[in-house]
């Protein structure tokens, strides 16, 4: 188990280290720099231009800046970003927050959720309730979040006159505020996931329900509640948790447009901004944020796995 | 008149939806189970026994619905309402299946599993319910039954994985074990000894067991009574030893004669009954057997004979032993045949 632990863990640095060498290269090969963009329609010389490229260390060959980059990060110094001369890290750390409570609450909403009516289909199955659930499933799966988003807040808008408050305050100030502000970003970027969450735990569910030792604990006269609770829908988890992973793949990529629709500062704003800007420090920082919190989440799952399964824990699935 | 038995099948249907309509994988099966006695259900893939046995005991697979009666010590399980029958499962009624890989579910320890079954019908403390986990572990043969308990199924070999099946089965003291094909799936050395556990089990406790298998060879050893199925019908019953030293009916003579001995010649081609069991939905019209029987005769293709009752607890269904093919069923034994 400490070796399996180990072994992910070994996996997650190299993924790191490889997304930060292509982001950086990436970035920089990309047509137009921060100097250029600043100063376009200034009108300075080409030699001003080249002077502030030299003190943002542009000039160097990409390997070189690569090289300080790493180095700098080693010691904790993400750089500063190019336009407001804040520290990086600084500027992050301040808009992680929102983007952690927005992908951890929508991931919330997706799953269990998602778990509750994939076991409620399952065991009504052929049911009103199945068909229904179903047929949501299939809405929620083809709309694009930002369109589910759009509709709510149009709606909420033409029929009630309410829209949420625009200016972001932490939960920590103005709770109810900020449970106004998020509970559609939630809601848009957790309905995906909970439909195709839904959808998995059903079709596990209703195969593990079918299954020979769901047979046997049935013939042991077990109650069906705990034939549903304890038996099959342990053995579904284990696909459910994989579908997880992927989701929140697709949740920190839509907290990007979701963020910016509804005027959260989180790293998805940050992110969006600092790429049209080529902000390089601040694209790398949150690069790697996003690449981090999925490696994370990635290696979570994969000892949740060791932990649902004995199979894995005892290594016959490890090789 | 001895008591009533103990499990007394009368008429059971088990009907299934199929796209052409519903089709009856068990149509009109009869027989009893007296306590203490071992009943044999045998016949091919197809026959409906497997079906027959998990009507039962309620665990149908969804669609399927069951239809006539099944009493356990008189009272009626056909209909009867699910929290009875699960009340009933485990504890007056346990069942052993075919698969003992696929049995146990993987995630849980078989310490767990077996407790499981304690604790579904005697509260008690979760302890105590290891304690004798542990005590019925031992009981089934399993080696170092305090390490097995931390054990998951896929730590253990078929044999072990089947044994921990029968002390699931035996935490109750069922009055009744339900074991389809128990062995079907193990290798033969290790067949001997399930076998050997289940008959230990029966002398030791006194179960009742209902043996559903296609194995003649498992029937000759394990059963006092013999039930052959056929496409969801009964063709013949009786007690063992009559019925496989004279079998009566077609279908019993073709499965018995496929049985290889030593004495069979190794050169010869095994006999095997040309063909295979119809589908539930295919089933043909007239005796269901007539297209692969070799002494089928016209009428067996138009109207389906009843189960003649040949006395000596022995009954077969086969036009052959009506009066009109008197001539005809001397060569199947020919015997006293009273229509009925």
């Amino acid at each position: 188990m400490i070796g399996y632990t180990l072994r992910r863990l070994g996996y997650g640095a190299v993924v790191m280290l490889l997304v930060t060498v292509f982001v950086f290269v990436v970035m920089r090969l990309v047509p137009g720099d921060a100097v250029s963009l600043q100063l376009q329609d200034t009108g300075v010389s080409r030699a001003e231009a080249d002077a502030l490229r030299a003190e943002f260390g542009l000039d160097a060959p990409v390997w070189a800046q690569l090289w300080d980059w790493l180095g700098n990060a080693a010691r904790g110094d993400l750089g500063v970003s190019f336009y407001s001369g804040e520290p990086v890290v600084e500027m992050f750390l301040a808009r992680v927050p929102v983007t952690v409570q927005l992908g951890l609450l929508a991931m919330l909403v997706g799953s269990l959720l998602g778990i509750a009516l994939g076991v409620v289909a399952a065991v009504t199955r052929g049911s009103a309730v199945d068909g229904a659930m179903r047929l949501f499933a299939v809405a929620f799966l083809s709309v694009p979040n930002f369109v589910v988003a759009l509709l709510v807040l149009t709606m909420l808008a033409l029929w009630f006159a309410w829209s949420p408050p625009i200016v972001y305050a932490g939960p920590g100030e103005d709770f109810a505020g900020w449970a106004q502000q998020i509970a559609i970003p939630v809601l848009a970027l957790g309905t995906g996931g909970m439909a195709a969450v839904a959808r998995l735990t059903r079709s596990s569910m209703l195969e593990s329900l079918g299954s020979d030792y769901i047979r046997t604990v049935r013939a042991k006269g077990v109650r069906e509640r705990t034939v549903v609770v304890k038996h099959a829908l342990r053995n579904s988890t284990i696909a459910v948790l994989t579908l997880l992973g992927l989701e929140l793949a697709t949740v920190l990529g839509g907290t990007v447009i979701i963020e910016q629709m509804f005027a959260l500062p989180g790293t998805g704003q940050l992110i969006y901004q600092a790429v049209l800007d080529r902000d390089y420090p601040v694209v790398v920082a949150c690069t790697i944020f996003y690449a981090g919190l999925f490696v994370i989440t990635i290696i979570l799952l994969d000892l949740l796995y060791a932990l649902v399964d004995p199979r894995i824990r005892t290594g016959r699935a490890l090789s | 008149m001895p008591s009533p038995p103990l499990l007394e099948v009368n008429d059971l249907y088990v009907r299934f939806p199929s796209p052409a309509g519903p089709v009856d994988a068990v149509a009109g099966v009869s027989f009893t189970v007296s306590a203490g006695e071992t009943v044999a259900v045998v016949g091919e893939s197809g026959s409906g026994k497997s079906v027959m046995s998990l009507a039962v005991l309620g665990l149908l697979a969804p669609g399927g619905s069951a239809a006539g009666s099944v009493l356990l010590r008189g009272e009626e399980l056909v209909g009867a309402d699910a929290e009875r029958l699960r009340r009933l499962r485990g504890a007056d009624i346990a069942m052993i299946f075919q698969n003992p890989m696929s049995s146990l579910d993987p995630l849980f320890t078989i310490g767990d599993q077996v407790a499981e079954a304690l604790r579904a019908h005697r509260p008690m403390p979760r302890r105590a319910a290891r304690t004798r986990a542990v005590e019925l572990l031992r009981e089934v043969g399993l080696p170092d039954p305090e390490r097995r308990m931390r054990a998951y199924p896929h730590e253990l070999s078929g044999g072990q994985q089947q044994r921990v099946m029968v002390a699931i089965a035996l935490t109750c003291e069922p009055a009744l074990i339900i074991a389809d094909e128990p062995t079907t799936a193990l290798d033969v050395t290790v067949e001997a000894q399930i076998l050997d556990l289940l008959r230990r089990m029966r002398r030791d406790h006194g179960t009742a067991l209902l043996l559903i298998t296609h194995d003649m060879a498992v029937v000759a050893e394990m059963a006092d009574r013999v039930v052959v199925m056929y496409a969801g019908r009964v063709v013949e019953h009786g007690p063992v030893a009559e019925v496989l030293r004279a079998p009566r009916n077609p279908y019993t003579q073709a499965l018995i004669a496929s049985i290889p001995t030593p004495a069979t010649p190794r050169d010869r081609p095994m006999a095997a009954i040309p063909g295979s069991v119809p589908t539930p939905a295919a089933a043909p019209p007239g005796c269901r057997f007539h297209p692969r029987c070799p002494s089928a005769q016209d009428r067996c293709a138009e109207e389906e004979p009843p189960l003649y009752d040949l006395g000596a607890r022995r009954a077969s269904r086969c036009w052959l032993h009506d009066a009109p093919w008197a001539g005809s069923a001397a060569a199947v034994g020919g015997e006293v045949r009273r229509a009925g």
